[in-house]
């Protein structure tokens, strides 16, 4: 064979021949020169996949090509992956390692070599050529450096061969069989140049497919070392007729050793592709069948004999070593007592049982109790962490047997335990079946952690555990979580209903009641202050227990006579959240700490309960507060569920959204549209000229207004700490994702509201503007401004000041605007001011073109401008200065005096001076209002016009 | 309109001398730092306590600002009093001061009292007006001097009894001569008053077109 033919032959040999085979123009000349007509060496190569060990040997003395294939390392390689003991990791590791081992070698190498070359000497190293290979000076680094594994490892070899052989001396003398056997069967099998030193040791054999090296272009020889140990007794095993005949038996008496030459054989058994290869793999499981079959027997024996530490361990872990050991974990598991001794942890009907002792056996529905079941949970705890002893003894650490124990247990003791409980609650009562899922799911988790972590149990124990016990109530869940929903959304549409049927009984009080608050106004800004401490406070400041105090705050209306300002004060002390329905009226009793009402307290108490009696025909905090609390609820139930993880977990957070969804659907458009839709037809009923008593400083349905945006805004804020405690917090929902339906409820939510302000505040300009109109209309004396119509000419008025109708009008408006403040958004509200600023302006325009002004007067009008002026510049928006000030501007010209008239014709022909508010026309139309006008008039439009100069 | 007796004072002076403040540290005893300035005019009174007599003033604040007062006329009408004030720390302001006496001898009454008030004392560290100076020059115009601080309320109260101390002497030693009634402000004689300059002004205007 030429020095570059092995490269080639290997080549053709190696697995990825078929991908040579696509080349048919290589292949061509090879099968011409090289072979007679035949099969093409890519069949052959085919073929001796399946031809059996020895008949392999047999074909490789054919020629030196074919025994070229036949050594081909891949082959063996491949033979190695099949048994699964072949580590392509460790081999590469290897074969890096000897790379550069390699290179270090070859430079000293070509040192010697130009040395050896000087010499005229020509050597090969003789280690080398030890090597199977027969490896030259021309050969590939590869196979060189295989070879110089290949001589290390032939080093250890021969010297184990040698302890082996002196062990197998010992042996023959001891006079046992296996020699016998060994020569009988493995003299012709394997090459004459491996050694058996396995077979003289049985101990040895035990460990020899862990042994195994993954060396590369060394695995022949693993393999044989392998089939050497474990062939003979494969083969022999096949060929046995009864359990009693194999040697594997009788080699090895112990049961250990047993299971694991038998391990191993089933190893062994997945190299085997020969003809046949199916007979004598059933015939080794049936072996190993029996063998097994015989361990559990001797385990379940153990078992049944309470021998824990005995027999129990010992084939248990003849079992572990034979296959992992699962089918006495499973003999384990389901012969336990716990699972047919159930009923005396007890009995799921326990938990209703307290019904029937009540008196007159008329069954309550609430007597449904969790005692029971938290008993039985504590004993079945107790039980199991028992068991967890046990288990810890019998098994070694490396099996999981508390996992799969567990899961039974959950199954088959839980399960009967739990799901009849649930089925009779549903049948009962949902609300009862919804506190009984909750409850139970959460002793359930307490349970779970109580359970003791055994050493197998491996790291993600907890975890598993919980998967377990979340899987007990997978069947319950869906139908959970479906009830909860719909329980809620029932509870809260019944709750609005009864609401409004309510409402509207006392539709016509309350009507009637619109009209007699009026009286009332002056405290209106007083009550404000006091319902933003009450109310407002706890909300803001401490956020959890947002479900109680606001509630009281709101049950206050219902107790007129207990000081609802003592009430709240006491509420806002104990900060626990009041677990009781909120809404319902404070006991005096619990009154009683709060510092004594004085009368001016009483005052606000009674200012306070009849606000909030006008707010409750439209809208009602309590009941928004209820609605609330009982969302609160449903969630935390349903949340439990979300720690579940996995799909029901997903399921539960999905649903927990739906709670929240359903509490802004039904409180939203059902409740606050409907009461503000309601607010805003008042206001657009409002005409002042109705209303004969104008002296308070406010507009009866706009202030009901003003403070159902309050209102609005408290519901929302709370709507808003409910979504960010309850879902956010307890991460039932991601905030960031805008896609989210609860994040886009609750946004719709605010957009509703927002928009019913707006349109109610559209309105409320309207109805403001026509009061402050009408206050023009009827308050405005002539004499304000023209002291002398009435003919006492000579007087002055010495109080300079603002006209009292001036006074009122800014009283109007910024008590308005001041309801406002604080409880809706910022730029609305100044939206709102800048339209009441600018509605204002329009209004006052139109008033002082209906007024007749004298110089005297002009004083009047002047401070009466500075002070709309002055309330202006209070509401800091910038856009609104000009125009009073321009009005400011324009009243001057009812002070100049009439002999002055040209000087009053430059201010009127003075655009700039007005900053583009009013036009040189306009000014002219207010100077027309001047009392003098007439006489002034000539004067003035010469000067204007220049028409006088020309004529003088 | 009950009392129908009553001194009108203007209060005049630049831009941004503070005479919004003085008003209004003298009538509501407030101070404001970030004031806007005055448009047009604005309104004031105050009683004070002369002699056994008590005099009410209103005070008329006007805007210092050029392009608010076109209609200056109409500030002076009826004032028997005028506060002309400038800034200690500011010298334009003190150099205007007689630009400002030309208008009040323009328009305002011959017979108006007139105090020259020097604000801002508080910045002493920033005094571009020299005390003296200031009084040197009220005394070539016969004019009272005082030097005020709206901010911490020096002498104002002393300068609005003052002045309104002088025309009260004024007015009463004419209402003692029994003579010039067109000078007096006397009960019922604010109307003479401010006819006699309108009369004056309009036939002055007639001639002059």
């Amino acid at each position: 064979m030429t020095p570059t033919q092995p490269p080639k032959a290997a080549r053709y040999s190696m697995p990825a021949a078929k991908m040579e085979l696509m080349n048919p123009i290589r292949i061509a000349p090879l099968k011409g020169t090289l072979r007679k007509p035949g099969l093409p060496l890519e069949i052959i190569s085919t073929i001796l996949e399946y031809l059996p060990i020895q008949d392999l040997c047999r074909f490789a003395r054919v020629s030196k090509q074919l025994q070229e294939m036949v050594y081909d390392d891949s082959r063996w390689v491949h033979k190695l992956k099949l048994m699964g003991v072949w580590n392509e990791t460790e081999a590469r590791r290897r074969f890096e390692d000897a790379m550069r081992r390699r290179r270090a070698m070859q430079a000293a190498k070509a040192a010697e070599e130009k040395k050896a070359l000087q010499n005229g000497v020509k050597t090969l190293n003789a280690g080398m050529a030890g090597g199977p290979s027969a490896p030259g000076v021309s050969r590939s680094s590869t196979l060189f450096d295989a070879g110089e594994e290949e001589n290390r490892a032939q080093v250890q070899r021969e010297a184990s061969m040698r302890r082996a052989e002196l062990d197998a001396k010992r042996r023959t003398v001891a006079g046992t069989i296996t020699d016998g056997i060994d020569l009988m069967h493995l003299a012709p099998l394997t090459p004459v140049d491996i050694p058996r030193p396995s077979m003289a040791d049985p101990d040895s054999l035990l460990k020899v497919l862990p042994s195994v090296k993954s060396i590369r272009g060394f695995a022949k020889h693993e393999f044989g070392r392998i089939y050497a140990a474990l062939g003979p007794l494969y083969f022999d095993l096949a060929k046995a007729k009864t359990h009693t005949d194999p040697v594997v038996f009788r080699i090895y008496r112990d049961p250990e050793q047993q299971a694991q030459i038998l391990a191993q054989l089933k190893v062994f058994a997945q190299c085997d592709t020969a003809h046949g290869w199916m007979d004598r793999l059933e015939r080794l499981n049936l072996m190993i069948g029996i063998f097994e079959n015989a361990a559990l027997r001797e385990f379940e024996g153990g078992y049944e004999t309470g021998d824990i530490d005995g027999r129990m361990k010992r084939y248990a872990g003849v079992l572990i070593l034979l296959n992992g050991g699962q089918a006495c974990v499973q003999l384990f598991v389901q012969k336990h007592p716990v699972m047919f001794e159930r009923g005396e942890l007890g009995n799921p009907m326990d938990s209703f049982e307290l019904e029937h002792f009540l008196p007159l056996g008329k069954p309550m529905p609430g007597s449904f109790s969790l005692e029971p079941s938290s008993l039985f949970f504590t004993r079945l705890s107790a039980l199991l962490n028992e068991q967890a002893d046990v288990i810890d003894r019998v098994f070694p650490a490396t099996v999981n047997v508390m996992i799969p124990f567990l899961e039974r247990v959950a199954e088959d003791v839980i399960s009967e335990f739990v799901t009849p409980i649930l089925d009779e609650a549903h049948d009962r009562d949902i609300e009862q079946y919804l506190k009984a899922v909750a409850g139970i799911y959460h002793q359930l988790l307490d349970f779970a952690k109580t359970i003791k972590k055994i050493k197998g149990s491996g790291v993600r124990f907890p975890e598993e555990m919980m998967k377990i016990m979340g899987r007990v109530f997978e069947a319950h869940v869906d139908l959970y979580l479906q009830d909860e929903l719909d329980f809620f959304r029932k509870k809260c549409e019944t709750e609005v209903d009864s609401w409004e049927k309510k409402i509207l009984e006392e539709d016509a009080a309350t009507e009637s009641f619109f009209m007699s608050n009026i009286n009332r106004e002056a405290d209106k800004r007083d009550f404000l202050s006091t319902f933003k401490k009450v109310i407002l406070m706890p909300v803001s400041v401490i956020p959890s227990p947002f479900a109680a105090k606001p509630a009281a705050a709101a049950a206050e209306t219902k107790s007129t006579e207990s000081s609802p300002y003592a009430n709240s004060n006491t509420l806002s002390v104990q900060e626990i959240p009041d677990t009781s329905r909120p809404g319902t009226p404070m006991t005096p009793g619990q009154a009683t700490p709060g510092p004594p009402p004085t009368t001016e307290l009483a005052a606000k108490a009674a200012i306070m309960n009849s606000r909030l009696e006008g707010i409750r025909s439209l809208f009602s905090l309590e009941v928004a507060l209820n609605l609330v609390h009982s969302a609160k609820s449903s969630l935390e139930r349903a949340a439990l569920f979300t720690g579940a993880g996995g799909q029901t977990g997903e399921e539960a957070r999905e649903q927990c959204e739906q709670i929240f969804i359903a509490l802004l659907q039904v409180l939203g458009p059902r409740h606050v549209k409907a009461g503000f839709d309601k607010a805003v037809e008042h206001l657009s009923k409002y005409n002042p000229r109705e209303i004969t008593e104008h002296t308070q400083s406010g507009v009866a349905p706009l202030v009901t207004f003003l403070e159902l945006v309050n209102v609005g805004d408290l519901i929302q804020q709370m709507i808003d700490v409910f979504y960010e405690q309850e879902l956010v917090a307890a991460k039932l929902t991601d905030p960031k994702d805008f896609l989210n339906p609860a994040a886009k409820e609750k946004k719709r939510f605010e957009q509703m509201l927002d928009e019913r302000v707006a349109a109610g505040l559209n309105m409320g300009i309207d109805v403001l503007i026509d009061e402050v109109d009408h206050l023009f209309a009827i308050t405005q004396q002539t004499t304000d401004f023209n002291p002398g119509a009435i003919g006492d000419t000579g007087l002055r008025d010495f109080d300079i000041g603002p006209t009292k109708t001036a006074i009122q009008v800014i009283e109007v408006v910024s008590s308005h605007t001041k309801l406002l403040t604080g409880s809706t958004d910022k730029n609305v509200l100044d939206v709102f001011n800048q339209e009441v600023g600018i509605r204002l302006f329009a209004s006052l325009c139109k008033h002082i073109k209906r007024q007749r002004i004298s110089v005297d007067g002009a004083i009047k009008l002047i401070s009466d401008l500075n002070h709309y002026h002055a309330y202006i510049t209070t509401l800091k928006i910038k856009p609104l200065v000009p125009y009073f000030n321009a009005l400011r501007e324009l009243s001057q010209i009812y002070l100049i005096d009439p002999s002055h008239a040209k000087q009053m014709a430059t201010v009127i022909a003075d655009p700039n001076r007005f900053g583009g508010i009013f036009r040189v026309e306009e000014v002219y139309e207010y100077a027309t209002r001047r009392e003098d006008w007439y006489r002034v008039k000539k004067e003035v439009e010469r000067a204007m016009y220049g028409i006088g100069c020309c004529i003088c | 309109m009950a009392n129908d007796e009553y001194d009108v004072i203007v209060l005049i002076g630049d831009s941004g001398v503070g005479k919004s403040n003085l008003l209004s540290r003298f009538t509501r005893n407030e101070f404001n730092l970030d004031s806007k300035s005055t448009i047009g005019v604005e309104f004031a009174t105050r009683s004070i306590q002369v002699d056994t007599k008590t005099i009410k003033a209103q005070i008329w604040d006007t805007a210092g600002q050029e392009r608010y007062r076109a209609i200056t006329s109409a500030y002076y009408r009826g004032a028997v009093g005028a506060l002309l004030v400038y800034d200690i720390s500011k010298q334009i302001t003190y150099d205007n001061v007689t630009r400002w006496l030309k208008e009040l001898r323009d328009h305002a009454d011959n017979n108006i009292v007139i105090m020259l008030v020097g604000n801002k004392s508080d910045l002493r560290h920033l005094r571009a007006v020299p005390t003296d100076d200031a009084k040197n020059f009220a005394a070539e115009n016969h004019l009272s001097f005082i030097e005020t601080s709206a901010l911490d309320s020096t002498n104002v109260e002393l300068a609005f009894q003052t002045i309104l101390t002088e025309i009260y002497r004024i007015v009463s030693s004419k209402a003692l001569d029994g003579g010039d009634q067109h000078q007096v402000s006397q009960p019922g004689s604010s109307q003479p008053l401010h006819i006699t300059p309108t009369a004056e002004n309009a036939t002055k205007d007639t001639g002059c077109c």
